[in-house]
C-alpha cells in the first residue's frame, strides 16, 4: 500500500473534485434553467407576434414585397432566425397547395439564404447538417450551393451525405437530382428507409410529370453499382405511385434477370410491382417463378401478384398450390380466393369437395401411409383457414 | 497470520476492482453524453417526412403482455391507441390473469371473440380466444393460458404480421410520438434487428389522461435512489455501450425488434427470468455465427415511463430476479466468452458483465467483510488501505453518479424543476452510502438463488398510476 500521505492526498483530491462537480452542477443548473426560462418567454412572445402575421400572409393575396416586409421585422439574431424557421416548418406541415407555395417566398428570403449558405460552407459538420435541412425546403439552389451540396453528398459521413442528397432533391434541375440519388444509392451503408424517403423527395409532382419522373428513375436499373435490394425499393415506389407506363419496361427487365440469391429481393420486388400495376402479360412468368422457386418470400410475392392480376387461370393455379405451399403462402392464397371473386369461392368449393373425398378415403384405410399424414394436416389447416377467413356474408356449399 | 504479500494482493485487488468498475462507468457516461448531444442535434436529418406519405415504411405491432393488470389495463390500452404512427397495431396478451383483466378489456372496448388464422412459428401455451372490435381495428386481445411474460410475447409474435414488434410492460406509459422517433434508428442504421429506448421513472410525475405533464423525482427514498441509478446505469450506461457498439441489454419494459429476426432465433426463451438479456445475446450470437451484417442499438430519445418498486421487498425481488436473469443468460451463452468469433461482444462486453456485474457483488460484499475484519482484528488495521478503499469505492462512485446527473441536465433537462436536480444530487451521494451495498447483497443472493435453480419471478407490488394522477 502507498504511504499514508499519498492516501490522504488521494482522498482529499477526490473530495475536492466531488465538491467542484457539485458546485458546477448547481451553478450550471441554475444558470441554464434561468436562461431556458428567459428564451421560452421570448419564444412565446415571438410566436404571438409573428404567427398571426404569417397566417394573414398565406391566406391573403400576398406578394414578394409582403414577404420582404415581414422579414424586415426580424432581427438577424440566430435565435430569431431559428424560431422563425420553426414557425415556417410548423405551417409547412399544416398547409397545402397555393398557401404552402407562398411559404417559399419567406423560406427563400436572402436573410435565411445567406445565413445557411455560410453554415453550408463552414467546416463544422453540425452546421453543414443544419444547412442541408434548410436547403431541403429551398428550391432556389444556386450553382455554388449545388456544387457544395454535391461535394457534401459524397462525404463518408452517412448522415451528411444523406442530408445533402435530400437537399439536392429540391433542385429544379432533374439531372442534378437524379445523379445525386444514383450516387447515394451506390453506397453500401444506407438503409431501405432512406431510399424510400429520398424517392419521395425525388418524386416532386409539382415540378415534373409522371413520365419525366419514371424516365429519371429508369437509369437506376441499368446501373450495375447499385445493389439489387436498393433497386427493389425503387421498383416498389414506382408501383406505389401507379407508374403504369413503366409496366412493360419492368416486365422486360424481369425477363432478362437470372435468378440468384443476391437478385432475389429485386425479382420479388418486380413481381410485386407487376401485380400492383396489373401487368397481365407478366402472369406466365410469375407462375413459372412460383412453380420453380423454393424461396418462400419470393413465392409469397408471386401469390400476391397473381391474386392482384386475378382471372380464372391465375386463381385456378393458386388453388392448385394450396396443398403444396407453406403456411404463409397458404394463408395468402386462401385470403385471395375467399375475398376476391365468385371464381375464388367456386375454386374453394371444388377444393373442399375433392379433399373431403380424400379425407374419407384416408380414414377408411387400416394402415394409412405416414407420408399422407402431412397432406392431411395441410388439408385440415387449409379448411380451418377457409372457415376463419371466409367473409360472413359468403357461404360455401361444402364448408 | 496471513502473509503480507497475500494481504497486499487482496487489498490491491479490491482497490483495482472498484477503480476499474467506476472508471468504466465514468467512461460510459462521458462518451454517452457526447454521443447523445450529437444525436439530438443531428436527428433533424433523419426525421421521416416523406416516408409516411408512401407505404414503404415499416409496420409496428406493440406487444403488451398483461398478467393481473385489471387496475390499469384499459387506461394503458387507451393511451396506446393514441400513439402517432400511420400503421401500427396493439396486441394485448392476457397471460392467464387470475383477476378480471380480460373482462375489463372486453367490456370497455366492446370486444368480440373472433378467429385468426396464424402459424405457431414459436411455441407458447394454448390460446383460449382472440378478441377484436370493429371500433378499434388496430386492437387485438389474446387470451391464453398462463405461461409467463416470454410465453405471452411469443404468442404475440405469432399473431403479429408487422415488420417490427415493440414489447412493453402493461403498466408503462409511452410518449405519443415514440414510434415515429423509434423508426429513426431504422432509417439511420441499416439492418437494425433490435433497439432499446430510454426507460424513465414515473413515480412522482404529474400525470393527466396518461400523459406526463410534469416530471418530478419520486417522493420515496427508494424511488429517488432508483432514479439516480436509472440515470447512471440504465440511461447513460446503455447509451455508452451503444456508442461502443456493444449493447447487451435492452429492457423488457421497452424494446423494438425486427419480427423476422426474432422468429429466426426462435422467439423468447420461456424458461428463464432474464428473457430480455437472453434474447439480445442470442441475436448477437446467431447473427455473428451466420456472418450477418446487423445492428442492435439504443436510442437516447424515445421515452417509456415505468413505475419502479417503492417497497424494500419488491425492489429486492426485482433485483434478485434481474441478477438471476443475467447469470442464466451468460451461462447459456458461455460459448461466446473470450471467443474471438463474437468480436468485442465475446472478448470485452460479456467478460465485463461476467466479472464486474455478475461476480461483482461477491467482490463488493467480500471487500466490506474484509474491511470489517481488519477493523475488528487487532494488528491488521491499515489506514492507508481504508482511505484508498473509501476513495475508490465511495467517493469515486459519488463522482460518477454526480457526473451522470450533470450529463442528464446537459443533454435532456428532463426534470421540471431545479429542486428535483438538487434532490437527485443529494441522492447521488446517498446512493453510494448504503444503497449500492444493499443492492450488492440482493445481487449476491440472486446469484446464490441462480445456483439453487430458483426460477420464480418474485412478487412486486406496484402502487399504480391512479395515486399519482392529479
Amino acid at each position: 500500500m502507498p504511504s499514508l500521505n499519498i492516501s490522504y492526498t488521494t482522498v482529499l483530491v477526490l473530495v475536492g473534485l466531488l465538491g467542484l462537480i457539485f458546485l458546477f452542477l448547481l451553478g450550471y443548473t441554475l444558470w441554464t434553467r434561468a436562461k431556458k426560462r428567459y428564451w421560452q418567454r421570448y419564444k412565446q412572445r415571438f410566436r404571438d407576434y409573428f404567427l398571426p402575421m404569417l397566417f394573414e400572409f398565406v391566406e391573403g393575396q400576398s406578394t414578394r414585397s409582403d414577404a420582404d416586409k415581414i422579414i424586415r421585422k426580424l432581427t438577424k439574431r440566430t435565435k430569431d432566425l431559428s424560431y422563425f424557421l420553426e414557425l415556417l416548418d410548423e405551417m409547412n406541415n399544416l398547409l397545402k397547395g397555393q398557401d404552402r407555395a407562398k411559404l417559399d417566398l419567406l423560406i427563400e428570403q436572402e436573410l435565411f439564404f445567406k445565413f445557411y449558405r455560410e453554415k453550408l460552407f463552414s467546416f463544422s459538420k453540425q452546421n453543414q447538417l443544419l444547412a442541408c435541412v434548410y436547403f431541403e425546403n429551398n428550391s432556389s439552389i444556386t450553382d455554388r450551393i449545388g456544387a457544395r451540396l454535391i461535394s457534401i453528398s459524397k462525404s463518408g459521413n452517412l448522415k451528411l451525405a444523406y442530408g445533402a442528397t435530400k437537399a439536392l432533391q429540391s433542385s429544379k434541375n432533374m439531372t442534378i437530382r437524379r445523379n445525386a440519388l444514383i450516387r447515394f444509392l451506390k453506397r453500401d451503408d444506407i438503409s431501405d428507409l432512406m431510399v424510400s424517403e429520398l424517392l419521395h423527395y425525388f418524386n416532386d409532382e409539382d415540378c415534373w410529370n409522371q413520365l419525366e419522373i419514371s424516365q429519371g428513375l429508369k437509369e437506376i436499373f441499368f446501373d450495375k453499382d447499385i445493389l439489387p435490394a436498393k433497386k427493389r425499393i425503387v421498383v416498389l415506389y414506382l408501383a406505389y405511385k401507379n407508374h403504369f407506363e413503366m409496366g412493360v419496361f419492368l416486365l422486360q427487365y424481369l425477363e432478362k434477370l437470372q435468378y440468384s440469391v443476391s437478385k432475389a429481393p429485386l425479382i420479388s420486388g418486380l413481381i410485386e410491382a407487376l401485380g400492383k400495376l396489373h401487368v397481365k402479360e407478366a402472369a406466365p412468368l410469375i407462375r413459372e417463378y412460383m412453380s420453380s422457386n423454393r424461396d418462400n418470400s419470393l413465392r409469397l410475392k408471386c401469390v400476391e401478384a397473381l391474386g392482384q392480376l386475378g382471372g380464372e387461370e391465375n386463381l385456378t393455379f393458386l388453388a392448385h398450390q394450396l396443398l403444396k405451399s407453406d403456411f404463409s403462402l397458404r394463408k395468402k392464397i386462401i385470403q385471395i380466393l375467399t375475398q376476391n371473386t365468385d371464381e375464388g369461392i367456386r375454386l374453394i368449393n371444388r377444393f373442399l369437395i375433392a379433399n373431403r373425398k380424400f379425407v374419407i378415403h384416408f380414414k377408411q384405410q387400416d394402415n394409412p401411409p405416414d407420408e399422407l399424414e402431412h397432406v392431411l394436416r395441410n388439408i385440415y389447416s387449409t379448411a380451418r383457414g377457409i372457415q376463419i377467413m371466409l367473409p360472413k356474408n359468403r357461404s360455401l356449399a361444402h364448408a | 497470520m496471513l502473509d503480507i504479500n497475500v494481504i497486499n494482493f487482496i487489498e490491491w485487488g479490491i482497490i483495482g476492482y472498484f477503480l476499474i468498475f467506476n472508471s468504466v462507468y465514468l467512461l460510459l457516461v462521458i462518451s454517452a453524453l457526447l454521443y447523445v448531444r450529437k444525436q439530438l442535434l443531428q436527428n433533424e436529418v433523419v426525421k421521416p417526412s416523406g416516408l409516411f406519405k408512401s407505404n414503404l415504411y415499416k409496420t409496428i405491432s406493440i406487444l403488451v403482455p398483461a398478467y393481473n393488470e385489471s387496475s390499469n389495463i384499459t387506461e394503458s390500452v387507451e393511451s396506446l391507441l393514441k400513439l402517432e404512427y400511420p400503421d401500427h397495431e396493439i396486441i394485448v396478451i392476457n397471460d392467464g390473469s387470475s383477476d378480471d383483466t380480460l373482462e375489463q378489456l372486453i367490456s370497455y372496448f366492446d370486444l368480440e371473440k373472433t378467429d385468426l388464422f396464424y402459424e405457431e412459428t414459436v411455441e407458447h401455451q394454448t390460446i383460449r380466444g382472440i378478441y377484436k372490435t370493429p371500433e378499434f381495428p388496430i386492437l387485438t386481445v389474446i387470451d391464453k393460458e398462463n405461461g409467463g411474460k416470454a410465453d405471452a410475447l411469443n404468442a404475440g409474435l405469432n399473431v403479429s404480421e408487422s415488420d417490427l414488434v415493440c414489447s412493453i410492460d402493461a403498466d408503462s406509459i409511452l410518449e405519443q410520438d415514440v414510434l415515429k422517433k423509434l423508426i429513426q434508428t431504422f432509417i439511420q442504421h441499416k439492418n437494425t434487428v433490435a433497439a432499446g429506448g430510454i426507460v424513465r421513472v414515473i413515480n412522482g410525475c404529474t400525470i393527466r389522461n396518461r400523459e406526463i405533464e410534469e416530471v418530478h423525482v419520486p417522493d420515496t427514498l427508494l424511488g429517488r435512489l432508483q432514479s439516480v441509478e436509472y440515470i447512471r446505469a440504465f440511461l447513460f450506461g446503455r447509451v455508452g455501450w451503444d456508442y461502443l457498439n456493444s449493447l447487451m441489454i435492452i429492457s423488457g419494459a421497452f424494446g423494438i425488434f425486427d419480427r423476422k429476426a426474432v422468429l429466426e432465433v426462435g422467439g423468447y426463451l420461456t424458461d428463464t427470468v432474464g428473457e430480455d438479456i437472453e434474447l439480445i445475446l442470442r441475436l448477437h450470437r446467431h447473427n455473428m455465427e451466420e456472418g450477418h451484417d446487423y445492428k442492435i442499438r439504443f436510442l437516447p430519445e424515445p421515452i417509456c415511463w415505468t413505475e419502479v418498486p417503492n417497497d424494500y421487498t419488491s425492489l429486492r425481488n426485482q433485483r434478485n430476479r434481474w441478477h438471476r436473469g443475467l447469470a442464466d443468460s451468460i451461462w447459456r451463452h458461455k460459448k461466446m466468452l473470450f471467443n474471438p468469433t463474437y468480436g468485442y461482444i465475446g472478448m470485452l462486453v460479456i467478460p465485463f458483465f461476467l466479472f464486474f456485474e455478475l461476480l461483482g457483488p461477491i467482490i463488493q460484499i467480500g471487500s466490506y467483510a474484509y474491511l470489517l475484519a481488519i477493523i475488528l482484528i487487532p494488528g491488521l488495521f491499515n489506514t492507508s488501505f481504508v482511505l484508498l478503499f473509501l476513495a475508490a469505492s465511495i467517493i469515486y462512485g459519488m463522482i460518477v453518479s454526480l457526473i451522470a446527473i450533470l450529463a442528464e441536465e446537459i443533454a435532456f433537462k428532463t426534470y421540471s424543476s431545479y429542486k428535483d436536480i438538487l434532490v437527485l444530487t443529494l441522492y447521488s451521494f446517498l446512493e453510494n452510502l448504503g444503497y449500492r451495498q444493499i443492492h450488492a447483497w440482493w445481487q449476491l443472493s440472486g446469484l446464490i438463488d441462480f445456483f439453487k435453480g430458483k426460477k420464480s419471478w418474485g412478487k412486486i407490488v406496484r402502487a399504480g398510476f391512479d395515486q399519482e394522477e392529479s
